[in-house]
């Protein structure tokens, strides 16, 4: 019966498993944890238990598997920060606005981020992207472009105004 | 003058780090300082989610090898390594012997969705061929390009795309290459793309949406409406273009030949066909054109002027 199913052990198999789920993954750790360094530790830890494991996983409950383990995965985390009594509580109640850390990325906030970088006139969203997506310094871009680094960082500069205005209060 | 510069300019220094917190603070009130930071980590965080996740499978690559290499030590030391050594020698031959270069074609009406190692997806239209190098692909990511295809490029090192009339080069992103003899059309849907025909010195650069096209020696660009080309949806879409290719299109698409009888396949069509129907496609195309056309047997449709 176990033999008709798809094995996972496969690297093959395992490479389009992650493809398919990674990014999911991913952005369910990052809400959770609110970290982007936290969030790629675990979703490494979450594939490397799957492959692990790949013998015991049902293929047809792979998702919930990931997810499981992912959420597990975050659980201990926050155990170990001490901070599972501020988590059960609901996070965000009592929060230190001062610190970025406690500023919780919600996911319609990132939709408003999006749709904002999407309506920027072209320019400024062409600076934005090069800047904040492709990491490149502002004195890359202006290579690139063509134009002085003043006008890159004045382009940037009204981009974040502009997405900061239409996002609205936070 | 000097303050007045920087005023204009603080907030992308302070999003790339080349001015404090503090300073940053001396331009904005105590509220406006807390959207920003929030701004600025929800940046990141969208930043980070948009990334492709090739270079996390790396470590996952890496840390899984490294986790066996040590419990193999473990268990088996001796025998192991010698097994290792064995299988690294075969597996070495198998792969300087192995000719690896993979050749995909599609036949006319027919269209066939290509999954490369990076994650990387090619769709490729009919009658057309793709080939390229398995075996350096990781560090050497080019195919060559005889007839159209629909490209998403996961970042990476350059991916580029060999044609007879041109070459394309992207990083990441998902673009649109058709090229036939003296045609070269490239259209630009996410990310950036670089463009150099065969008979240009500098490369041109697209940006999304922006659609460049060769005929023969005359260059044109346009702006597409569509996220993704239309053929992926069953259906031919033409902007500003000879009729001579819409045919070609067609004929690729349904496998028949046109007998033109005193048409002028030059003239300029705008429109678009669909994949599913032959009768309503070539009623699409050639009602809004003024051309009759006749079935004389099942491959052949002979086309006159509509006068």
């Amino acid at each position: 019966m176990k033999k008709n199913i798809p094995n996972i052990c496969d690297e093959k198999k395992f490479e389009k498993i992650f493809s398919t789920y990674a990014q999911d993954v991913k952005r369910f750790l990052f809400f959770k944890t609110q970290n982007i360094e936290k969030t790629e530790d675990l979703l490494q830890e979450t594939f490397i238990k799957l492959w692990e494991n790949c013998d015991n996983v049902n293929i047809l409950k792979l998702k919930s598997y990931l997810f499981t383990v992912a959420n597990n995965l975050f659980i201990n985390h926050t155990k170990h920060l001490k901070v599972v009594r501020n988590y059960q509580k609901g996070l965000g109640d009592s929060v230190n606005k001062q610190s970025p850390e406690y500023l919780m990325i919600e996911k319609e906030f990132l939709l408003k981020i999006e749709k904002s970088i999407s309506e920027l006139p072209d320019k400024q969203r062409e600076v934005f992207l090069l800047s904040r997506i492709e990491k490149k310094k502002y004195k890359e871009i202006a290579l690139l472009l063509g134009v002085s680094i003043k006008t890159v960082e004045k382009r940037m500069h009204d981009a974040l105004k502009v997405i900061n205005k239409k996002i609205g209060k936070v | 003058m000097e303050k007045e510069k920087v005023n204009t300019t603080f907030l992308a220094k302070w999003f790339e780090g080349s001015i404090t917190d503090a300073e940053f603070q001396q331009y904005v009130s105590e509220n406006e300082f807390l959207h920003y930071q929030k701004l600025k980590k929800g940046v990141d965080a969208y930043a980070f989610l948009e990334k492709p996740v090739d270079d996390t499978f790396k470590v996952i690559r890496e840390k899984i090898a490294k986790k066996k290499n040590y419990q193999l030590k473990h268990l088996y030391t001796k025998w192991a390594v010698s097994i290792a050594a064995g299988l690294v020698l075969f597996f070495g031959l198998f792969t300087l012997l192995k000719n690896d270069i993979e050749i995909i074609k599609t036949d006319r009406g027919e269209q066939k969705t290509i999954a490369l190692l990076d994650g990387s997806t090619i769709l490729l239209n009919n009658d057309s061929t793709l080939r390229y190098d398995k075996s350096n692909w990781e560090d050497f990511r080019k195919v060559t390009l005889k007839g159209e295809a629909f490209f998403k490029v996961k970042k990476g090192s350059a991916f580029t795309v060999v044609t007879d009339e041109g070459t394309v080069q992207v990083l990441g992103t998902s673009f649109n290459v058709n090229s036939d003899t003296n045609f070269f059309e490239v259209t630009c849907f996410t990310g950036k793309v670089s463009v150099k025909t065969t008979t240009d010195s500098l490369p041109v650069i697209l940006l999304p949406k922006d659609s460049y096209r060769k005929i023969g020696n005359a260059i044109t660009s346009e702006k597409t409406p569509y996220k993704r080309p239309s053929w992926i949806e069953g259906e031919s879409t033409f902007t500003k273009m000879p009729l001579k290719y819409v045919l070609s299109a067609f004929e690729k698409q349904y496998n028949i030949k046109f007998i033109l009888d005193n048409v002028d396949d030059s003239v300029i069509f705008t429109g678009s066909f669909t994949h599913s129907n032959i009768n309503i496609a070539l009623e699409s195309v050639f009602k809004t054109a003024g051309i009759r056309y006749k079935k004389t047997d099942k491959q052949t449709i002979v086309l006159s002027s509509g006068q």
